[in-house]
């Protein structure tokens, strides 16, 4: 309950600004490629997990006539007029990519040091760096709504890569301004993920907990997230860059056993530069 | 069939010592292998004294004469053009007063698209 208190709250906060909001950003047709410099980390929400940092963040985009990639979603557009665009979408999910973060960090030495020992019964008997997921990926269709209030989107994604045959649907609510040479960005989402997708990742097979008896409520669920963006031009082609995320799992994901925290952050600050 | 052309309009260099300024200097069609049509203005700086005619570089004959030219008079020229000319200015003696490229550009608006999620960059 507290999730949707602070959402709201933080819509609430979003309205209140939105008058001075830029409408949505135009981009040029063509490729769009950008790489930042810098520190990020990612709060990983699995247990005996260790949280992924970098200091690269790449950044390409491809846009033509109907079709359009964002780094890893892709798209085709049916309709795009000024108020309404209608969108074929893939895009990746997010919850194999912790399972994927995960087995990476664990081949870096210095992880060693955040390695979190086994407290609890149940958790004596997982050997975590065993459990692994696949990441999926998904398709589906997107509308999205311009206003000069901001962009509302919502979108229904089905599993297209036969990982778990689930789905998520997302409701977003996105906002853009300036302030002085300064842009920023602003969203805040609510994802339902359903059972099928949920329990693929969540849920711990017999083996996985050793046998050990223990009731498990993972099922379908809304996720929260509130997202910010800022861009201080330098240059024509350097700028500051800084971005954060705030994550609440929904009920259905923060009560699996193999996850520890009921929300996660994930930021990043550097440079970056447009080719 | 007849294509809209858009003039470039060209910035006079009020200190050249060019005795002729042509404007505009370039003509601009929105498709491509369209003619474009221009209407073109010679204005004399310095005067020409002498009778002159003006020559495009693909087509043989003059396209007007004129007996003097004063400062600031003009000579008014329509061109239809499908690939980029030149302009030349000469005496009946065949001496050079002014030469001029008329470029030929195809005016390709920059399209753009509304970007879907909120990325890390938005400028």
């Amino acid at each position: 309950m507290n999730r949707a208190v602070i959402f709201g709250v933080l819509v609430a906060a979003s309205a209140a600004v939105c008058v001075q909001a830029a409408h949505a950003q135009e981009v040029p047709t063509g490729w769009n490629v950008s790489m930042a410099l810098g520190y990020g980390a990612i709060q990983n929400p699995l247990k005996a997990a260790h949280n992924p940092t970098t200091f690269v963040l790449p950044n390409v985009q491809y846009y033509d006539e109907h079709f359009y990639a964002e780094n890893f979603t892709l798209g085709y557009s049916l309709l795009e007029t000024r108020d309404l665009l209608i969108d074929v979408e893939t895009r990746l999910n997010d919850d194999g990519l912790f399972f994927e973060l995960n087995g990476l960090q664990q081949l870096l030495a210095t992880d060693l040091f955040n390695y979190e020992p086994r407290q609890t019964s149940i958790e004596g008997r997982i050997v975590y760096p065993d459990i692994q997921r696949s990441v999926s990926y998904l398709g589906g269709l997107a509308l999205r709504f311009p206003t000069a209030y901001g962009q509302l989107s919502l979108g229904h994604f089905r599993d297209i890569s036969s990982v778990h045959g689930g789905s998520e649907s997302h409701l977003r609510y996105q906002l853009q301004g300036t302030l002085g040479m300064a842009k920023w960005g602003l969203e805040l989402g609510t994802s339902y993920k359903d059972q099928a997708l949920v329990d693929y990742y969540y849920h711990a097979s017999s083996d996985e907990i050793r046998g050990y008896r223990v009731r498990q409520t993972t099922g379908g669920t809304h996720n929260y997230h509130s997202k910010v963006v800022l861009n201080v031009p330098i240059s024509p082609q350097w700028f500051y860059v800084l971005t954060a995320e705030h994550v609440w799992l929904g009920d259905g994901i923060a009560s699996s056993v193999l996850v520890k925290s009921s929300q996660y952050s994930m930021f990043f600050v550097g440079v970056g530069y447009a080719f | 069939m007849r294509f809209s052309a858009l003039c470039l309009l060209a910035t006079p260099l009020l200190l050249s010592a060019e005795p002729l300024l042509f404007t505009p200097q370039a003509c601009i069609v929105t498709k491509d292998n369209a003619p474009c049509i221009v209407q073109l203005t010679i204005q004399a700086t310095t005067g020409i004294n002498e009778p002159s005619c003006v020559y495009r570089s693909d087509v043989a004959n003059a396209l007007t004469c004129i007996d003097r030219l004063q400062p600031q008079q003009q000579i008014k020229l329509t061109l239809q053009m499908s690939h980029a000319i030149h302009l030349d200015v000469r005496t009946v003696n065949g001496q050079l007063i002014a030469s001029q490229p008329i470029d030929y550009a195809i005016y390709k608006p920059v399209t753009t698209r509304r970007r879907r999620g909120l990325g890390w960059n938005l400028l």
